[in-house]
């Protein structure tokens, strides 16, 4: 048996790497499709998101696993890459490493931002995608419903997921719906579009905001980011226009002198009416005058206001880490022996099923040979049940080790040595 | 009825509020996961308790010929009226410390009947009459209604201060967003003055047609009419003020607005109340419903 992963994640590699080896989902439907008539023996998960790409493969029989090697050959196949260019960046866990990687990425403690729920359904959608193509099996069946199930467990047990700790998730979730009570009829206004332009987006998106455009000084940036994200790309000089409608206001430009000045914003703010406005300042120099946070019904928040929320709720996730690495510890161990015990079980019926027909045979040899002497039936008996305890005894310590032993490393060792030991055959 | 259930007393549901209160209050230091679900069943009893105690007065007092024909029932009804609400937002609304805004009004209206219990019962006169009923039921809705839009005006100016000194989320002391606040005390408000309104109109017609059956009247100068009739303009005011100037519309304007109105609600409810005019039957009778 053997249950192995191939990939990288945000840990190691930049996002420029990640973006190569993508996989968009019509991608890993073709890439499973392959993959299933290279290696037809083998059960395949493929995961890709923003932040990693990771390819599970797994088979009864080693011989039917593709190596390492083979799976990055295959990978940089598929994107037109050279090999040895990749090879470098990826790891490859297998086993026990491979399962544990999978159960905390799957309780997201493995993601950039810890605790984020995303990452369990983008392996849900995974495991679909997989199962919808015919790529899995009985092995990532068992190991991916275990993976959704540890997730919960750890989602249930612990207090990880409660409390965020990125400062865009932060602004939208803790913020954000303090303000507003539905989303679906706001107008967001995003500026700058750079990555925490971007990372705030996702969440935005998330909660089905009703028009979110995006202005930026170079339009370009802003019509590629409002493409990828669905929403409206607008002018620079739309900018006072767009304050004035906006509800919520995102800023995050790497300006260095501030945006919007306290001058324009007293025009906004007669635009307005005085209609309450949130703004998110995530910019580093600040995009807006501190000035303008003093104005009735303007609640301006910097990045320096939510990051001690951000730090507070790091501390209180660090505590609770503990306890979700313990509980994926035990949901690994407890995995494993069951996974090797299912392996294991068929060929222990197997042994004592060849064990007891040596048995029948000698029994028979015995009776032939002694005639009426073991004519009386107790004594028969007596004999038949002297045969089973021999058997039984013989066999008892092997199969004990072998329950016992259940590291994959060592475990498939013994079996392999008890099929050599006793012949057993497929 | 059962006899189990004649033996609840006003402390019995008082009670059950109180711990409420005092559980929601316990947010703000620590957290217990079960604590919603007792809050919930503290109310839930709570509800019970209170009804079948109003339900047991009312069957009482209609033997002998006034059901609900004092101050202390109203305030019991008001408070019932504001438990059931309060009890359906917490359910939509379990991590948020609404109670901590809801209960105090309800124990004080409690509070408040126990200290006029003692006060003579409203006349019988004109028991069933349409208008009086009107009159009764119009006003005690409007009393409700503004007392929600003053607590939600409450939240929200709380809840205002504390986004303008941005202070950090807090797990034991959440609010209602500012906009569902403001929809609430808006839509509370604006419903507590065309009941009012209706209460009022109601009540004036009711003692049109007394006068010309020359029978006891509200002297159209006295204090409860004047002030009711001030109470009833501040509020179409407010509320023509909030439709059409656009910057009242949106803030904490309107929210210190209701919170004036509310207070005007209960310096005439006082007026009526504990003013010589309470002891005239018919003004006992616009303010209660004719004695429903």
């Amino acid at each position: 048996m053997r249950v192995q992963m191939i990939g990288c994640s945000h840990h190691t590699t930049d996002v420029t790497f990640r973006e190569k080896l993508a996989f968009q989902p019509t991608q890993a439907a073709a890439a499973l499709e392959q993959m299933r008539s290279l290696f037809p023996r083998t059960e395949a998960v493929l995961l890709s998101t923003c932040n990693r790409m990771e390819i599970y493969t797994a088979a009864e029989d080693e011989a039917d696993c593709p190596t390492a090697e083979q799976l990055i050959n295959f990978v940089a196949e598929f994107h037109g890459l050279v090999p040895q260019d990749i090879a470098v960046e990826l790891h490859n866990l297998s086993g026990e490493e491979a399962v544990r990687h999978l159960f905390s990425t799957a309780a997201s403690l493995d993601s950039m931002v810890v605790g984020e729920a995303q990452i369990l359904s983008q392996i849900k959608q995974a495991y679909d995608l997989a199962n919808a193509g015919d790529s899995t099996g009985p092995l990532t069946h068992s190991t991916f419903q275990a993976a959704i199930r540890v997730a919960k467990r750890v989602q249930n047990e612990t207090s990880l997921h409660e409390k965020r700790i990125s400062i865009p998730s932060i602004a939208v979730a803790d913020y954000a719906s303090q303000f507003f009570e539905r989303f679906d009829d706001k107008l967001v206004l995003i500026i700058g579009a750079g990555e925490m332009a971007q990372e705030t987006l996702t969440y935005l998106v998330d909660k089905n905001v009703g028009r979110i455009v995006i202005v930026n000084r170079s339009r370009e940036r802003a019509d590629q980011l409002a493409k990828q994200t669905g929403s409206e790309a607008a002018d620079w000089d739309q900018l006072e226009n767009l304050l004035a409608e906006a509800d919520l206001v995102v800023s995050a430009t790497a300006s260095s002198e501030p945006v919007v000045t306290s001058d324009m914003f007293h025009r906004v703010v007669e635009k307005r009416y005085q209609r309450p406005i949130f703004i998110l300042d995530l910019a580093v120099p600040r995009d807006f005058d501190n000035a303008i946070s003093e104005l009735i019904n303007v609640y301006l928040y910097s990045i320096d206001d939510i990051q001690a929320v951000c730090d507070a709720n790091l501390a209180s996730r660090q505590l609770e880490w503990p306890k979700a690495e313990k509980i994926i510890a035990e949901e690994t161990d407890i995995f494993m022996k069951v996974l090797f015990q299912r392996i294991t079980g068929p060929w222990i019926g197997r042994l004592k099923q060849q064990a007891n027909e040596i048995k029948e045979a000698e029994l028979q040899r015995l009776q032939n040979k002694l005639g009426d002497l073991v004519a009386d039936p107790t004594v028969a008996k007596e004999i038949e049940i002297t045969l089973d305890r021999l058997v039984n005894k013989l066999l008892h310590p092997p199969l004990e080790s072998l329950r016992e032993d259940v590291s994959p490393d060592t475990g498939a060792g013994l079996l392999d040595a008890l099929k050599k030991l006793f012949q057993l055959k497929d | 009825m059962a006899e189990w259930l004649t033996r609840i007393s006003l402390s019995c549901f008082a009670l059950s509020y109180l711990i409420a209160l005092l559980l929601e209050i316990s947010r703000l230091f620590y957290r217990v996961s079960v604590r919603s679900v007792v809050i919930f069943t503290m109310m839930l009893a709570g509800i019970f308790a209170h009804i079948i105690y109003l339900w047991d007065k009312f069957q009482s007092d209609f033997s002998g010929g006034t059901p609900l024909a004092r101050w202390y029932d109203w305030c019991l009804v008001i408070s019932l009226a504001l438990a059931i609400t309060y009890t359906i937002v917490a359910l939509q609304r379990v991590r948020h410390s609404v109670g901590i805004f809801f209960l105090p009004v309800i124990l004080g209206l409690i509070l408040f009947a126990v200290s006029i219990e003692d006060r003579q019962p409203f006349s019988a006169q004109e028991r069933g009459d349409v208008w009086g009923m009107t009159h009764g039921i119009s006003l005690l809705a409007g009393t409700v209604s503004m007392a929600i839009a003053f607590t939600t005006g409450l939240m929200y100016l709380v809840q205002a201060s504390r986004l303008k000194r941005k202070l950090p989320p807090q797990a034991g002391f959440r609010l209602p967003s500012l906009e569902w606040l403001q929809v609430c005390n808006r839509r509370s408000l604006f419903l507590a003055t065309g009941l009012i309104m209706i209460g009022l109109f109601s009540g004036i017609i009711m003692n049109m047609l007394f006068e010309n059956e020359l029978k006891d009247i509200v002297p159209w100068d006295d204090m409860v009419v004047i002030s009711s009739s001030v109470l009833l303009l501040w509020l179409i005011v407010v509320s023509v003020f909030e439709m059409l100037y656009r910057p009242a519309r949106q803030g904490r304007k309107i929210a210190y607005l209701t919170i004036a109105s509310f207070l005007f609600l209960i310096m005439v409810l006082c007026f009526v109340i504990f003013g010589q005019h309470a002891e005239a039957p018919i003004v006992a009778i616009m303010w209660s419903g004719g004695g429903v």
